[in-house]
């Protein structure tokens, strides 16, 4: 396949020009917001802060069709652009089609989703809320008692600068994407960025499997666009021709331009602002409450009673409890020798609700019960 | 060519070579003394070169500098203890000695010689020393990694520790203890760095590819206080060095849009000998540092991974086990969370440490349980770096007598020793009679306790916690 032409320019021959139709098809569904649950889900979701919530959903738009597998949508997807492919070349206003321009304006479609998707990210790290300190009550539970994916957040969450480092390489290559000219560098360095996140998601279980394998798709599509030169200049060592193709833009292409540029500027400025807020005054997987003044803390229970009755120190009585943790937020955690059913979930939703801000119980055991009292 | 290569080469030259060459005569003695028919991943780390070190960089901490029964540790004439740790900008000491050193060095040199020099085949050279330095250090971490022995298991005492008792470093670790693919895979990049730095076409990108990682490592460990700062770091100017050349080409190429070729003159080969030599290398190069060390790694992970105890601990009573019936001096001390004697959560390892929880403050054990140490006694994977009133002991048993002598791991109380009679009632339950670490009688019986860990389970199904 001669997209991987490493001495001359992309000629578009017929192969090439079905597998750009479909590339073209595939990524525009997986893009541009068709999935009428988005919508939903958007509408149920409180705005947050500054709008914070909304505008990390619609920065991270993934398609889910039918079923609420993602893999099987890309074959559903799949199968759309290959249909399409096919129909494509049946009409006729397409006959004439500049696949240059089809090319550039796939890149851009992937630029554009991949940046917000890398800044977004990018901004939950930098303001340490993706991963956030781990709470009193969880730095009180042994380490087996933790879903691996809670390990990970965790170890990541106790050292505050490595991720903001992280979240600064994903917010430093998001912007790369914006421009043209280093779109290869972003995408280079997000391709092995994502593909050790995907890495990392099947080691521990972490639940964003699909989604961080799609960036990295993304990622490595954007970067073989310059791949070959790249391969001829550093590998082969050759004479290698730069990219010839300079876009002429229509009226039409110019306005959409016009207007997108600005509007991704203030979404990226409006997305970080948010997030800021968002950490300074109440971080989003912990309630927002106050807890009990003065209270935070690890609390031995000195004296127990049950039912009038005085019960002694024991680790296995299943109604004693062993210890307290008082949070800084609106949090009690107790821990009892009965056992639990794990939360598997990530506790990673956006809500105002401080009953179901659930990460700190998320994925942990060790009889942990979480009241949350909510003040009036 | 320009001014500036002509102070930058000769300049680098003095700085890499400082860097690189080993300047302790036992460096090259070990070449010779080695016992070639018993060769271990030990000598492979020291055939591994030595880097430049005046000045040892130590801590005050009790047990901090321990090196873990290591036989030759070399004496430095000058040791600085920084207050703001061994892991703190002090502890580039050395490097700041090198690249003065190299900087005059490189000054004196074009005093010296004020001709205009060609210095092109110099740059190569340079290069593929630096390339090759950057091989062989990495080969010990890449296949501990891919014969997963960097970071064993967890022992059960790790797993029963609260994640709040482990300082950052051992928890920077042992999130790769229970997911040795996910280590298999670390490994694997890096031998993809190693193999794309020893070939001349690919080593722009095993350049670019070890600062994107090995760099990220050396600022994980310095965010963890993990200890291999300075081999991790040599990768971020190491590469930034090899890289440096190819990046001008790069950048007209793509950002400016311009047809580039390489300007790099590489060294010919051109005469039989040189052919020779230089296959004769390379080969010795990928057998020595690739072939021989992934053997040896693979026969360590598999006969005695050099992190984990060796010696079998008492038979089928690996477990976590709740105490009762705790006496000391024969008087019964009841279950209390908060007792500075009283034993808790006793687990027994599938080797030979026996670990507890009592109420009370203690030093941590201060190095890392890094190294490849000989003994049982210094293998302190499972216990450095942990806190939480959690107390590690090493024993050997007498199955004659049915005793079990235990000695403390923590280097700050290694003079603890304790001597347990033991009895096993049945499967589960252990009584064991003796003195405790103060010369008190105690004695008390272990029930082990069935116990499922959620770190092993996956998200997809009904997880049930248990104490």
């Amino acid at each position: 396949m001669s997209f991987l032409n490493l001495s001359s320019p992309l000629q578009w021959s017929n192969i090439n020009k079905w597998v750009l139709r479909f590339l073209f098809l595939f990524f525009l569904i997986q893009v541009v917001p068709l999935d009428y649950k988005f919508y939903q889900d958007i509408l149920q979701t409180p705005a947050g802060d500054k709008g914070f919530y909304i505008l990390f959903k619609l920065a991270n738009y993934t398609p889910v069709f039918g079923t609420a597998n993602s893999y099987w949508s890309w074959l559903i997807i799949a199968g759309i652009a290959l249909a399409g492919a096919f129909l494509f070349e049946k009409i006729s206003r397409f006959k004439g089609l500049d696949y240059d321009k089809l090319y550039y304006w796939l890149r851009i479609l992937l630029r554009y989703r991949l940046a917000l998707a890398a800044i977004s990210y990018g901004f939950i790290k930098l303001f340490p809320l993706q991963m956030p300190y781990p709470s009193l009550g969880n730095l009180h539970t042994a380490y087996g008692d933790f879903l691996p994916w809670k390990i990970y957040f965790h170890t990541t969450a106790i050292a505050p600068p490595f991720e903001v480092f992280l979240g600064g390489v994903e917010l430093l290559s998001g912007f790369l994407l914006l421009f043209r000219k280093t779109t290869t560098f972003g995408a280079g360095v997000l391709a092995g960025y994502y593909g050790n996140v995907f890495a990392s998601n099947i080691a521990y279980s972490m639940g964003h499997e699909a989604y961080s394998l799609q960036l990295t798709i993304f990622a490595i599509v954007l970067f073989m666009y310059d791949a070959p030169r790249l391969y001829n200049l550093l590998v082969a060592g050759k004479y290698t021709i730069a990219n010839t193709y300079r876009p002429v833009f229509t009226s039409k292409e110019k306005w959409v331009k016009k207007i997108g540029r600005p509007l991704i500027a203030i979404f990226i400025v409006w997305l970080g602002v948010a997030a800021y807020h968002n950490y300074t005054t109440a971080p989003y997987k912990y309630p927002a409450a106050k807890g009990l003044a003065g209270a935070y803390g690890f609390y031995n229970v000195r004296v127990f009673k049950w039912n009038n009755q005085e019960i002694p120190y024991s680790s296995t009585d299943l109604n004693r409890w062993q210890n307290v943790v008082f949070e800084k937020w609106a949090t009690l955690s107790i821990k009892t020798a009965k056992p639990i059913i794990i939360d598997d979930g990530l506790g990673d939703q956006f809500t105002n609700n401080d009953h179901e801000r659930n990460f700190e119980s998320a994925g942990v055991g060790e009889g942990d019960i979480f009241l949350t009292p909510r003040i009036p | 060519m320009e001014p500036v290569a002509e102070i930058y080469i000769p300049g680098m030259l003095c700085v890499f070579l400082i860097m690189i060459i080993p300047t302790d005569a036992k460096y090259y003695q070990k070449w010779v003394t080695t016992d070639w028919k018993h060769l271990h991943i030990r000598d492979m780390g020291s055939l591994s070169g030595s880097s430049f070190k005046i000045i040892e960089v130590a801590t005050k901490r009790p047990g901090g500098n321990d090196t873990g029964g290591a036989p030759e540790k070399k004496q430095y004439d000058y040791v600085i203890y920084p207050e703001t740790g061994e892991y703190g900008a002090w502890s580039y000491i050395n490097w700041f000695i090198a690249w003065v050193l190299g900087v005059a060095g490189a000054l004196i040199w074009t005093l010296l010689d004020r001709k205009s020099k060609n210095y092109n085949l110099l740059y190569y050279f340079l290069e593929v020393l630096v390339s090759y330095a950057m091989i062989v250090r990495l080969q010990g971490l890449t296949f501990s990694k891919i014969f997963p022995s960097q970071m064993p298991d967890l022992a059960l005492t790790q797993l029963n520790t609260p994640f709040g008792d482990f300082v950052a470093q051992k928890l920077y670790w042992i999130q790769f203890s229970f997911v040795h693919n996910f280590e298999r895979y670390a490994g694997y990049a890096e031998l993809v760095i190693m193999f794309a730095l020893l070939f001349r076409p690919t080593r722009a990108i095993g350049a670019a590819l070890s600062i994107a990682m090995i760099g990220v490592i050396a600022l994980a460990n310095h965010t963890y206080d993990g200890g291999i700062h300075l081999l991790a770091s040599f990768y971020i100017i190491g590469g930034a060095f090899v890289l440096w050349r190819y990046l001008p080409p790069i950048w007209n190429l793509i950002v400016h849009e311009k047809s580039t070729t390489l300007k790099i003159v590489y060294y010919p080969f051109s005469r039989p000998w040189e052919k020779w030599f230089r296959v004769a290398f390379k080969s010795f190069i990928f057998l020595f540092f690739f072939v021989i060390s992934a053997y040896l790694h693979w026969d360590n992970y598999h006969n005695d991974s050099y992190k984990v105890p060796q010696n079998p601990g008492l038979a089928n009573a690996r477990g976590l086990y709740t105490v009762t019936d705790f006496k000391v001096n024969d008087t019964v001390v009841p279950y209390s969370p908060v007792d500075s004697l009283r034993w808790q959560d006793v687990t027994l390892e599938k080797w030979s440490t026996l670990s507890f929880t009592v109420f009370n403050t203690f030093d941590i054990h201060g190095e890392a349980g890094r190294g490849k140490q000989y003994k049982d006694i210094d293998r302190t994977y499972e216990s450095a770096g942990t806190g939480g009133g959690r107390r590690h002991f090493y024993y050997e048993i007498d199955s004659v007598n049915k005793i079990i002598m235990l000695k403390n791991k923590n280097k700050v109380y290694e003079s603890q020793v304790l001597q347990l009679h033991y009895q096993r009632l049945d499967a589960n339950e252990i009584l064991l009679k003796g003195n405790n670490e103060y010369g008190q009688p105690i004695s008390m019986l272990l029930t082990r306790r069935p116990k499922q860990y959620l770190v092993y389970q996956g998200r997809n199904q009904q997880n049930i916690w248990t104490p």
